[in-house]
């Protein structure tokens, strides 16, 4: 069965971006526009098996979706790359502080973005 | 006297007795040496013959195990060419699996940015792509979008992210930069890399051309803390907008004063 990834961004480009950068691998990919949508699909009965998380979107930013997920015990084993345009050290501590495991930086390189979801999926 | 001559005769006779065993024993003795002799020399000449035998052996052997030696010396050394060459073949495999992947990378921005720039005519919802182009993709933080007005030949700040400049404000096009790059029509990158904290001057300005005129402007200011400079794949995506941004957002604007027109 193929794992499952769920992209979270609020701009479409990038959600875009994403899908068209992991097409050609085996993961299955879910879509949500904000950390609500994100964490409820988390909750789900069919969770997915990574998220990759903007950290600047309406409603639930991803810093506190990443909290929500990681403070979770039913949540809280999924993987959350952060991937977003902040790439200064405060952001990057605050989003290891809410629990992620790993932090990506846009303009998104995708060498770099398989290698950290492959790392993080082999090492679930 | 008769006596005596009895006794000396007994003794010699005895004597030569005892001599006639002695020369026995002696021919014995020396028949059995001889044999002795003879076997010892047989022995020898036969070791002797034995040792020649056995290191010629060994130095055929000797001989064998250097040319074995010699052969697995060329195939090592063989071998080491060969691995040599597998490791560059790698390293160029993996180049060319790097340069495809960027590729690939590029190709995508490139669809992603065409693609949304043409998937909607609502004005407001085409500047808000080409802020996330020029944001996401091209990793800009500090920008903004000109609309040339041709009415007073100024060109206005239509959406802003990061800058001070209000929206609305204008830059007349005469002797400067910006109206510089808008007549070459061209992408301008400040080959100047400016100091931090001064963000007035753009670091790149692409005008935005729709049939041959002048529709707009990007102007860049700052690029994202990360983004140490601009790549090959941000002059096609420069390159892109400067081409679709104008046309999709002049054709967003008829599309409103029509509709507008038409209420």
């Amino acid at each position: 069965m193929p794992k499952k990834i769920l992209i979270v961004d609020d701009t479409t480009s990038v959600r875009m971006l994403l899908r068209m950068i992991l097409k050609s691998t085996d993961y299955e990919l879910a879509e949500a526009e904000d950390g609500v949508g994100a964490f409820k699909q988390c909750n789900s009965p069919s969770p997915p098996d990574l998220v990759l998380m903007d950290i600047i979107m309406p409603n639930m930013d991803g810093i506190e979706c990443c909290r929500l997920i990681k403070a979770n015990k039913k949540t809280k084993h999924i993987p959350v790359i952060m991937v977003t345009t902040k790439g200064e050290p405060q952001q990057m501590e605050s989003a290891y502080a809410a629990g992620c495991d790993d932090y990506l930086t846009k303009p998104i390189n995708r060498i770099e973005l398989l290698a950290k979801i492959k790392a993080q999926i082999a090492n679930d | 006297m008769v006596e005596d001559k009895k006794e000396w005769a007994q003794f010699f006779k005895q004597m030569f007795k005892e001599g006639e065993k002695f020369t026995e024993d002696l021919l014995k003795e020396n028949e059995r040496l001889r044999q002795r002799n003879a076997f010892l020399e047989h022995e020898l000449s036969l070791r002797s013959a034995s040792g020649r035998s056995d290191s010629s052996q060994l130095l055929t052997r000797l001989e064998v195990l250097e040319e074995e030696r010699n052969r697995l010396k060329e195939e090592l050394s063989s071998l080491k060419r060969r691995l040599k060459q597998v490791e560059k073949e790698n390293a160029d495999f993996t180049l060319q699996y790097l340069e495809i992947e960027k590729q690939n990378s590029n190709f995508a921005s490139l669809y992603v940015a065409s693609y949304q720039l043409h998937s909607t005519i609502d004005f407001n919802k085409i500047l808000k792509v080409i802020s996330d182009i020029l944001t996401n993709l091209i990793g800009a933080e500090y920008f903004g979008i000109y609309l040339y007005d041709p009415r007073s030949s100024t060109l206005v700040l239509t959406s802003v992210e990061g800058l001070d400049e209000p929206k609305g404000s204008r830059v007349e096009l005469r002797d400067n930069l910006m109206s510089r790059v808008a007549s070459s029509g061209e992408l301008y990158i400040d080959p100047e890399i400016p100091e931090p904290g001064n963000y007035a001057r753009p670091i790149a300005l692409q005008p935005l051309i729709s049939s041959g005129d002048l529709v707009g402007m990007l102007a860049i200011h700052k690029l994202l803390v990360q983004k140490e400079g601009f790549e090959p794949i941000d002059m096609e995506l420069f390159s892109l907008l400067g081409a679709h941004a104008g046309t999709a957002l002049l054709a967003a604007r008829i599309c409103s004063e029509v509709q507008a027109a038409g209420t």
